[in-house]
């Protein structure tokens, strides 16, 4: 059963939520993109295209899949409420059906090539909402604070 | 060869190797011991495949596996790559127990010992299979399909087995070619061609060509007769793309001279040239590859393969290797140690030149003069290609031909992945 609950798959599956993904590369350094076409699927994972075979996000998500590393999404709403999901990379898809039918849509609509399907699977959500955050800093660590905004 | 009931204690395990090299994928690993181990299917794994899905290894062109069992053509791994797994299996003469694809949990998966390591699946054939050319043949006689690529063999006899011992040690398709007593060595190009037309009508299946087989040592000049025959073939599909632009190509061919590259790059519209040296020591190459060193030569191969960037450019040029081959017997290395010495340092001074090594798992094929051989260590392949990986990241070779999803065949090469 996924972690992602309805709320968050209407969010992420909602066209206007800005969504990026960042993995890590060989190197060590982290490298982030958008993506469009990221969704949620019915199994409750979440895919998105990557578009150019030669495309550095590319290189990080083997690198994930090959060392087991962690994955992150990002979510913005359009009314500014945020989440950071935490993911692991489940599976690239180079061919096959599924993939021929993304193809040709992409090929359609946008005269795009595709490199592969990315299916990721969600281990942990947080909300990164600003309101949430700092209300919940608030109440677990209320040390927190600069003294002149406590004085009476 | 009887197996050898105790080789599990005699060398590292899968696991062991992947924590000798940390950085080494462990998938790929299991890629090149499946290689160099073999496969077999049980029942279950072999009632997943449907001929109506899947591509089998009845289907197409044979030269690797004459046996036809019905098995995938090739699995499809997690990480998009492929691994090709469309030979013959010797299952008298195993030196090491194969790795066994099985069902678990309605899943398939490639097992050892019962353990579960890689889920896969299978190869999808592509919508030109089941068709006819219009000589009434089928599209499959005269292309072979990869899942992204297309590949002809264009003549499908090697003419370095027209000498006694001039074959390749190592190489089963001229064997088998000879023992199905086929008598038609070169299809004609008017076929080949309605069936790439055919193929190239599935949007998002195919992503490039490559083009090989054996050699023909005829013409006024050594390989003018093999140079034509490309050139036609080339040509003739090239005509199907757009004009003014190369298309995404690859030619294995002989080594040609610079004349006779002149003659590949003007004439077609060819993007990558191969020519494979296969055995990266001189002397070791002069026995497994005898009629290549009689009719050309170990020095002169090499130096027309450096040489062919001047006219394909760097990055366009690759050559294939049956890595583990120089450890055959009896005139191979005698240690994997010597041999990795070897075949490193020799390896530099042909990937420095922007060049990079397409290396198979030599596996003792049956059919092959090497066919009851024993291939290296898993650890020997694993040390080889890491060391393989430093020099092409270090030389920046192209990483796109002969690749995880274009080829399947060179595991080595998937580690330019990242």
């Amino acid at each position: 059963m996924s972690i992602i609950d309805n709320v968050l798959k209407e969010d992420i599956n909602n066209p206007t939520s800005l969504k990026s993904v960042t993995a890590v590369l060989k190197s060590g350094v982290p490298h982030t993109v958008y993506k469009g076409s990221l969704h949620v699927n019915e199994d409750g994972d979440i895919v998105f295209n990557d578009i150019l075979e030669s495309s550095r996000i590319n290189e990080a998500l083997v690198n994930a899949i090959w060392f087991d590393k962690y994955i992150t999404v990002n979510v913005l709403t359009e009314d500014k409420r945020s989440y950071e999901i935490i993911a692991k990379a489940k599976e690239s898809i180079t061919q096959g059906k599924e993939f021929e039918e993304v193809y040709k849509k992409l090929k359609k609509d946008r005269d795009f090539d595709l490199n592969a399907i990315w299916v990721i699977e969600p281990v942990e959500v947080r909300n990164e909402s600003f309101d949430y955050r700092k209300k919940k800093q608030e109440e677990d660590y209320p040390f927190l604070k600069h003294l002149d905004r406590a004085v009476k | 060869m009887a197996r050898d009931l105790e080789w599990r204690k005699k060398e590292l395990s899968l696991d062991e190797v992947a924590a000798k090299f940390p950085s080494f994928p462990k998938l790929l690993i299991l890629k090149i011991d499946v290689q160099r181990r073999g496969v077999i299917y049980t029942e279950a794994a072999q009632s997943k495949i449907d001929p109506n899905i899947h591509q089998v290894q009845s289907d197409g062109q044979q030269g690797f596996r004459i046996e036809q069992r019905y098995f995938p053509e090739g699995l499809i791994l997690k990480d998009g790559s492929y691994l090709i797994v469309s030979y013959d299996y010797d299952f008298e003469n195993q030196k090491r127990d194969p790795y066994v694809v099985d069902v678990i949990d309605d899943r398939i998966w490639i097992t050892d010992e019962g353990r579960k390591l890689a889920e896969v699946s299978y190869f999808v054939k592509p919508d030109y299979y089941n068709k006819l050319a219009s000589n009434g043949e089928p599209l499959t006689k005269y292309i072979s399909s990869r899942p992204q690529r297309i590949d002809v063999v264009l003549n499908q006899y090697c003419h370095f087995w027209d000498r006694n011992g001039g074959g390749c040690k190592y190489c089963p398709l001229t064997p088998n070619y000879l023992k199905q007593k086929l008598k038609e060595e070169r299809y004609n190009v008017k076929y080949i061609v309605e069936a790439v037309k055919e193929a190239l009508k599935q949007e998002g299946r195919f992503s490039g060509f490559m083009f090989t087989g054996g050699s023909i040592l005829s013409g006024d000049n050594v390989l003018d007769d093999e140079l034509d025959a490309y050139i036609e073939l080339i040509k003739a599909i090239g005509d199907l793309f757009e004009d003014g632009k190369r298309y995404p190509s690859q030619l294995i061919s002989s080594a040609f001279d610079e004349r006779q590259l002149e003659r590949l790059v003007n004439e077609t519209k060819l993007m990558h040239y191969t020519t494979d040296i296969e055995v990266l020591d001189r002397e070791k190459f002069a026995w497994i590859c005898e009629g290549k060193n009689h009719y050309i030569g170990y020095d002169e191969w090499k130096r027309r393969l450096v040489a062919s960037i001047d006219y394909f450019g760097k990055g366009n040029v690759s050559s294939g290797m049956v890595l583990g081959v120089e450890l055959a017997s009896p005139n191979g290395f005698v240690s994997e140690e010597e041999a990795f010495k070897v075949i490193t340092e020799e390896a530099e001074t042909i990937v420095e030149n922007g060049i990079s090594l397409a290396a198979n798992v030599w596996r003792p094929a049956p059919g092959s003069v090497f066919q009851n051989q024993y291939n290296p260590s898993l650890e020997y392949f694993v040390s080889v290609y890491n060391k393989f990986d430093e020099l092409h990241h270090k030389y920046n070779v192209g990483r796109y031909t002969d690749d995880y999803r274009r080829c399947g065949m060179h595991p080595g090469l998937d580690l330019l992945r990242v």
